[in-house]
């Protein structure tokens, strides 16, 4: 099963910024840590290095920071982030005043990115900080999680299942388990938290940091 | 249906049926949960982003591991085992910000003041011709009463100068004292507004026809107007 992401509400994201330009900056961090990766992923396809391609996605968020009024909701808020990435990308490639290797390879490799910006590639391979190391204890940890989803109470197991495998919104939730909304809201927090309390270590062994 | 609110230290194990949640009492990660699936309601996104907001230093560290654990469980429930989903690093988020606190706060956008409201000529009708002619027709009927009522008072003022001058003392007949600047047949009389020659054929011809003595604006003779005027029998 290929990895799809729930249609996360554009509300949450325009929250977000909402809060953000109320003065919490906390709020714009949450915003980062959602788009980190897939940010990284877009700059990684246009630019070799794996230490520029942080830089890059650093600068594309300070950048989206400056603009943030700007942000209308009138697109998704990725919609938006992704014209910043790409315009930051080529700005300082140019800068640098480097060649990107250009290869054009299959558009399915483009997974979520929905644009049609040719992906830039690297021997075959695109760039990535991930290690082989890396990927195979992420690929445990993914077991973990299955396996603490199994481990859960009925209830937790039953509201988390149809929130993140189907997707259904707390309302429908609500009218599928016969219980109100915040106890759908609760189940799937609770939910989280026990999975959490159970990878959390595997995931501080994996990366050394702070999880 | 219970009103008992429970915590989460006290639902580790199955929960009793539904039992009623007061949101006031929900934990701020929670709502961070909540705020991931869309389902935090905007009045409590910043009890969202305040979790851990008093724990130290770290707060904003943990908050963001926090979230980005929450978006990873479903990322790698969603996803397959074989095909692993790389972590953000809150570490990335973390120095984002620290370079952010150098920068102003972003700018809000300014209040779209609301469109001046704009005069929009009025639209000429269709039938706007045919108003203005009858406001000029208009304005000439009222003219033409203007008129004829000025020429009704000014025959009457004409009248009753000719009254004032039946009532008004009889001329005196003064000799004038230079014989040599008198007209031939006319007479000399001094009268109220000074020396007025006067021809005694033509006082006698007035007298024998005072109905030509009110005489309209017009010039017109106008009879009625004539016996209403000729009211006085001159002295």
């Amino acid at each position: 099963m290929t990895e799809t992401a729930p249609a996360t509400p554009p509300d949450a994201d325009l929250l977000l910024v909402q809060r953000t330009l109320a003065g919490d900056q906390r709020a714009f961090g949450l915003l980062v840590v959602k788009y980190q990766r897939r940010v990284e992923r877009l700059i990684g396809r246009m630019v070799r290095d794996s230490n520029l391609v942080e830089d890059i996605a650093q600068e594309t968020f300070i950048r989206a920071y400056r603009a943030l009024a700007q942000f209308r909701g009138e697109s998704q808020f990725y919609t938006w982030l992704y014209r910043i990435a790409v315009n930051t990308a080529k700005k300082q490639l140019m800068e640098l005043k480097r060649d990107p290797v250009i290869l054009m390879s299959s558009l399915m490799r483009a997974e979520d990115d929905e644009t049609s910006a040719p992906e830039l590639e690297l021997n075959g391979q695109v760039a990535d900080a991930e290690t082989p190391e890396s990927l195979l204890a992420s690929k445990e940890i993914a077991l973990a999680v299955n396996a603490a989803m199994e481990a859960l109470p009925k209830e937790l197991g039953q509201a988390i299942a149809l929130r993140e495998i189907e997707g259904l919104s707390y309302e429908e939730i609500a009218q599928a388990l016969d219980c109100p909304i915040g106890t759908v809201r609760s189940r799937i927090f609770r939910a989280r938290e026990a999975i959490s309390a159970r990878i959390k270590p595997m995931l501080e062994r994996q990366t050394g940091k702070r999880w | 249906m219970q009103t008992k609110p429970s915590t989460l230290a006290a639902d580790s194990g199955p929960t009793d049926a539904a039992p009623v949640f007061d949101e006031a009492s929900a934990p701020p990660l929670e709502w961070l949960s909540a705020l991931l699936d869309g389902e935090c309601p905007p009045e409590r996104v910043a009890q969202a982003t305040a979790a851990h907001a008093g724990s130290g230093t770290g707060a904003a560290t943990d908050l963001y591991a926090d979230w980005s654990r929450y978006h990873w469980i479903g990322e790698a429930l969603r996803g397959s085992a074989a095909r692993p989903v790389p972590l953000a690093s809150p570490a990335f988020a973390d120095a984002v910000l620290a370079r952010l606190a150098q920068e102003p706060a972003p700018a809000r956008s300014p209040v779209e003041a609301a469109p001046a409201p704009t005069v929009t000529p009025p639209q000429a009708a269709a039938n706007d011709a045919v108003f203005r002619w009858k406001m000029v027709a208009g304005l000439a009927s009222v003219a033409t009463m203007a008129a004829l009522s000025w020429s009704f008072l000014s025959g009457g003022v004409a009248t009753d100068q000719g009254q004032q001058w039946a009532q008004a003392p009889a001329p005196q007949a003064v000799a004038v004292s230079d014989q040599s600047s008198e007209p031939a047949g006319l007479q000399g009389v001094v009268t109220a507004k000074g020396l007025m020659w006067r021809d005694p054929q033509l006082d006698t011809l007035l007298a024998a026809h005072r109905q030509h003595g009110g005489m309209n604006a017009l010039h017109v003779p106008v009879g009625f107007l004539r016996n209403a005027t000729y009211d006085h029998s001159a002295p």
